[in-house]
């Protein structure tokens, strides 16, 4: 790696309550624990300390088995129905977010306040391990365009980091998050790999679906935007325990060893798996050293910094320790360390920022980009199978990077293998409709046997531009239960990536015809994230892919942080995750997330002296 | 016992499914008690009286007979979804107003067990989503759909 | 001390092999009937201990196709089936006890803890009539010592791995000579009775695993309700902290029942014919997946789970009878229809 830019911190002070404070027990939180929780001053263990704003979820196998529980029995299974938040660490809800109008703006239902024009949709955990207790686990590696958007496209802004430097950290994210998947299906698109690597586990077996559709899609030459592209269904990269490739055990549940070494089916690992064979950060902390302390139901509320000085190193932090049912904590305590990592998220490092400084780096905050996603759905002639295996199990990558670029955004292409299940609440209102028709017994089975299986739809993850109109923002007048600022959202989908929406829906079309199925899709202006192009309406949803709020770039003026996502102001902060991405590009950003991180925990190690 | 078999026995024939596969999800007694308590003993004992009525007479023109019924209809109709879902549905606004409404007459899972154990999953040769997850592998076979028993 | 031939050997290795089968289905009985989430301890221990019998089928698998024997788990070639029918003695043992398929219960605990029972300080390694199953392995043992090297003619493709027998308990091997041979006999013999006088099993020393108790004394503390603790010998008994166990969250399952305890056409006849079916279906594919087609084992789990569900529909449906118990799986042979 190269060397970095600042003059070491060192151990700064004997008086400093840790070495490092590390703020967010959720993926990056526990990757850096992991790392530093290791390293060591002579046989001194690092002083580390991680401050959690929610609750320790899954301790043990049952405190786990309560998680799953409380989904099981949700009516409304959305993406944190498993996860009870606490009043004094809100997360956002799916269920919060309602269309806005300019007379319901802004619209503070729940815990985002959203000023629109259009409702960011994007929830997230806030509790140990972190939103990545919910993700599907795909685990993608950037495409080597995707760093260079600015050079090659005009617009966005290039990555401090290249590919080919980024590699080995790719390396260690795919070997800690256990990914299953065979090199040979993932070189598209200039990715490479090292000669003689392998994943630690071969790939996820592709559903029958994903062979019936590969069947009629590979092969097939589309012609987008002028550019002619032979299409291919991928197997999608996984972090969900498969067959064991040479040196790697897989790693089963958090306090239950024996259970999760291999994906059962259970299909939930959005929101939750009930085995563990899908990896979670809960995870990687079992693998976390004793020596490092975690204090779950901490919610740090200030950064404060040594003087006013624009540069001033940071001082200390202020968090609130609370107990669920109690009053609210009257005083914050503090807490004092040589270095500072803000591991939150996209929303909530900025937030915390912004409540402590009244002039940060201009770019803290601005720039929020998701995943806008888009489904398109429709009835197959033939059962195939819907509603078995992991959520999804292969996509289109190949429609990833392209000239095109220059004009509208790019996107990935899944293949879901569960039926039309959150668009139109199915199976259960196939089931309530051919009740209400009056159908019982044989027949009521016939007909939902017949239907059900044949569902079938893709989605579509577009790459959204950083804007910096699109942000996160304070308003005092809008606090949690603990007094602390609740985040302001601004948020719209420009036309590139609506021109993006229209060029998947046209090769949607096309492949739902090759494929012999009749097309259901039917976009509603009723829906919160409804927007249009051209006359071609669209529904799109968040994909909880936040990144951009503290972007990365090769200099102060253009970005917050640098390559190693070191605070260009503050010497001794460090601002990971999603929130450092110039660019969100294409691929769930969770894996570069997790490749940043052992990048960045190498630099704090050099930082004091310890490597 | 009595009141069980009946209820089982009118739930088969409603569900399409077994008598013997609906006692094996273990629901019987529990989605019982739900529907009791939420549109009252005199509405069930009418269900099921209309329920023993099959076995005497052409079964098919019996439930459809009852499934057509202004009181009885919707709440066999909602104990299909029970079976199929896990879940109790509410009753229409209509009903309401004319049967008398319930404070238990709104949506909600049963229990854990009860969404485990809904049968729209089996009818479509698949597994609940979050439980009994069929095994390493196997969403890369050809589905295949149990056939009414 | 008895002097084996090669075929005396390898008819002692199918006994091993159908040994560990006929302990499984009494395991999952006891686990399948506890109701989900209640006797959480006590379920985990038995879902263990069902693992690590897995593997220890695996295993014993293994030593007989390293031997050139054919490993059986149906009725084939004219043997005698290697099926067990319930309530059954221990194959070849010295019959002292019958194994049953029971509700999880301070019965089947019993019987569990006398299938696991460790060899007492000199007892004589056993073929035949053996009062410990350690007996039994340690006739094996010798008379491998006795036949190896030239006993290991087995075709090596025919061994099983890791890469696909999965779920715990430490991990297959193959085995092709008498070292491998002798690892996969002290996996066998310690995970079930503890490392020589210790209480531990040795998968923290063989697999780096955390430590866990000897399958006797896992079954020895939830039947006294008591935890073991570090310091604790055979001799003290578990001396840690009390143990919940709540029989009353069991499903009532009739003990060691049978396709014909219920009327041809019946309801139940039906389901148990259907779960009987879907064991057979496992018996063959284990059959096949030790004889040369070892990608098996992945549908095997597949059936596995199959077998789970519907033996807990089995369990979840009351008797006629009056007896306020209900049906439950029978594991009895009948051939798969196919398809």
């Amino acid at each position: 790696m190269g060397q970095s830019a600042h003059r070491p911190v060192g151990r700064l002070s004997e008086v400093a309550d840790y070495d490092i404070v590390i703020v967010g027990a959720g993926p990056v939180g526990a990757i850096l624990a992991r790392v530093l929780g290791s390293a060591a001053v002579g046989s001194e263990p690092l002083r580390i300390l991680v401050l959690e704003a929610g609750p320790a979820v899954g301790r043990t196998w049952s405190d786990y088995q309560a998680n799953v529980d409380h989904y099981l029995g949700s009516s409304i299974k959305v993406p944190n129905a498993p996860w009870v938040s606490s009043a004094y660490a809100p997360s956002p809800d799916v269920l919060d977010v309602r269309p806005l109008t300019p007379d319901s703006i802004p619209d503070d239902n729940g815990y985002f306040v959203q000023y629109g024009p259009l409702p960011f949709e994007s929830d997230y955990v806030r509790a140990q391990g972190g939103t990545m207790l919910h993700w599907l686990a795909t685990s993608l590696r950037m495409v080597p365009n995707d760093f260079e958007i600015r050079s090659r496209y005009g617009h966005g802004l290039d990555w401090p980091v290249s590919y080919d430097e980024l590699q080995p950290y790719y390396e260690r994210a795919e070997w800690e998050l256990g990914v299953s998947a065979n090199v040979e299906d993932q070189e598209y698109l200039g990715i490479t790999f090292r000669d003689g690597y392998h994943f630690p586990m071969s790939r996820i077996p592709l559903s029958y679906l994903d062979e019936h559709v590969a069947g009629t899609v590979d092969g097939l030459t589309v012609t987008l935007d002028g550019e002619a592209t032979e299409l291919l269904v991928s197997s999608t990269p996984q972090a969900r325990n498969s067959t064991p490739n040479p040196g790697y055990r897989p790693i089963g549940a958090h306090g239950a060893e024996h259970m999760g070494l291999r994906c059962e089916g259970n299909s939930s690992c959005i929101p939750i798996c009930p085995v563990q064979a899908k990896y979670s950060p809960l995870k990687t902390w079992g693998l976390v050293s004793r020596h490092v302390e975690v204090r779950t139901q901490c919610v740090v509320s200030k950064v404060i910094y040594a003087g006013s000085a624009p540069d001033a190193p940071v001082a200390a932090l202020e968090y609130y320790s609370y107990t669920d049912g109690l009053p609210p904590p009257a005083t914050p305590e503090r807490v004092t360390a040589d270095i500072y990592v803000l591991a939150g998220n996209a929303i909530e490092n900025p937030k915390l920022l912004l409540a402590s400084e009244p002039t940060p780096n201009d770019n803290i905050g601005r720039h929020l980009m998701d995943h806008p996603y888009v489904l398109s759905w429709a009835l197959m002639p033939e059962n195939i199978g819907a509603y078995r295996g992991p959520s999804s199990t292969s996509g289109i990558e190949v429609l990833r990077d392209g000239a095109f670029r220059k004009d509208r955004a790019a996107f990935r292409m899944e293949v879901v293998n569960w039926g039309w299940d959150f668009i139109t609440n199915s199976p259960f209102s196939d089931l309530e409709s051919a009740v209400d028709k009056g159908l019982y017994g044989a027949e009521l089975r016939a007909e939902i046997a017949d239907r059900v299986p044949r569902q079938f739809r893709f989605g579509f993850l577009y790459e959204q531009l950083p804007d910096p109109g699109n942000r996160v923002f304070l308003n005092n007048g809008y606090v949690d239960a603990l007094g602390i600022p609740r985040p302001c959202i601004a948020y719209d989908v420009d036309d590139y990536v609506r021109k993006g929406m229209v060029a998947s829906q046209g090769l949607s079309e096309s492949l739902f015809a090759a494929l012999g199925a009749t097309e259901y899709t039917r976009y509603s202006d009723s829906k919160p994230g409804y927007v249009t192009y051209d006359g071609w309406p669209f529904n799109f949803v968040g994909a909880g892919h936040l990144a951009g709020t503290h972007c990365m770039g090769t200099k102060r003026s253009n970005s917050a942080v640098d390559s190693f996502q070191r605070s260009w102001e503050h010497e001794n902060l460090y601002l990971i995750g999603c929130g450092s991405m110039p660019t969100v590009s294409t691929s769930n950003p969770s894996l570069t997330m997790a490749a940043l991180a052992f990048r960045s925990a190498e630099a704090i190690l050099d930082d004091l002296g310890v490597r | 016992m009595k009141t069980r078999r009946s209820f089982v026995a009118l739930s088969s024939a409603l569900t399409g499914f077994r008598e013997v596969d609906l006692w094996g999800t273990g629901q019987a007694d529990s989605y019982l008690g739900e529907l009791i308590a939420t549109v009252g003993e005199d509405v069930v004992a009418r269900l099921l009286a209309a329920g023993d009525d099959l076995a005497s007479g052409d079964p098919a023109e019996a439930l459809g007979r009852l499934l057509r019924d202004d009181e009885l209809g919707p709440v066999a109709k909602n104990v299909v979804v029970l079976w199929y879902t896990g879940a109790w549905r509410p009753l229409p606004n209509e009903w309401r107003s004319r049967f008398g409404a319930s404070p238990l007459d709104v949506g909600r899972v049963i229990s854990p067990s009860s969404y485990r154990s809904g049968l729209v999953w089996k009818a479509i040769g698949a597994h609940p989503q979050g439980a009994n997850g069929p095994g390493f592998a196997s969403w890369a076979s050809p589905p295949t759909v149990p056939s009414a028993g | 001390m008895t002097s084996w031939s090669p075929e005396d050997l390898r008819g002692h290795l199918q006994t091993a092999v159908e040994i560990e089968w006929t302990t499984i289905p009494p395991y999952l009985c006891a686990l399948w009937s506890i109701t989900e989430g209640r006797n959480e301890l006590a379920a985990t221990c038995i879902r263990d201990v069902v693992l690590e019998e897995m593997l220890h089928v695996t295993l014993a698998c293994n030593l007989l196709n390293a031997v050139g024997g054919s490993p059986r788990f149906t009725p084939r070639d004219g043997q005698p089936s290697p099926v067990p029918s319930y309530p059954t003695f221990l194959p070849h043992s010295d019959d002292a006890f019958r194994v049953g398929l029971r509700p999880f219960s301070a019965k089947a605990l019993k019987t569990f803890r006398k299938i696991e029972h460790p060899a007492g300080g000199g007892a004589p390694p056993e073929g035949d009539r053996y009062a410990t199953i350690a007996q039994f392995y340690e006739a094996v043992a010798e008379a491998l010592a006795d036949l190896a090297p030239d006993i290991f003619t087995g075709d090596r493709s025919l061994q099983v791995d890791s890469s696909y027998y999965y779920g715990g308990g430490g991990e297959a091997f193959a085995i092709h000579d008498l070292t491998t041979a002798n690892e996969a006999l002290d996996v066998i013999i310690f995970q079930g009775e503890g490392i020589d006088l210790s209480i531990w099993d040795p998968d923290r020393d063989v697999f780096g695993e955390q430590e866990e108790l000897a399958h006797y004394f896992r079954f020895d503390e939830l039947y006294r309700e008591r935890r073991y603790v570090e310091g604790d010998t055979p001799a003290t008994g578990p001396t840690g902290g009390p143990i919940l166990i709540d029989y009353d969250s069991v499903l009532p399952m009739r003990p060691s029942p049978k396709a014909d305890d219920h009327p041809a056409g019946s309801g139940l006849r039906a389901l148990t014919d259907e779960c009987n079916e879907t064991y057979s279906t496992l018996l063959v594919q284990l059959e096949e997946a030790f004889t040369g087609r070892p990608a098996r084992l992945i549908e095997s789990v597949q059936t596995m789970t199959r077998l789970r569900y519907e033996s807990i529909a089995l369990m979840n449906v009351p008797l006629d009878d009056g007896s306020g118990k209900n049906a439950g799986p029978a594991f009895q042979w009948r051939a798969p229809s196919g398809g």
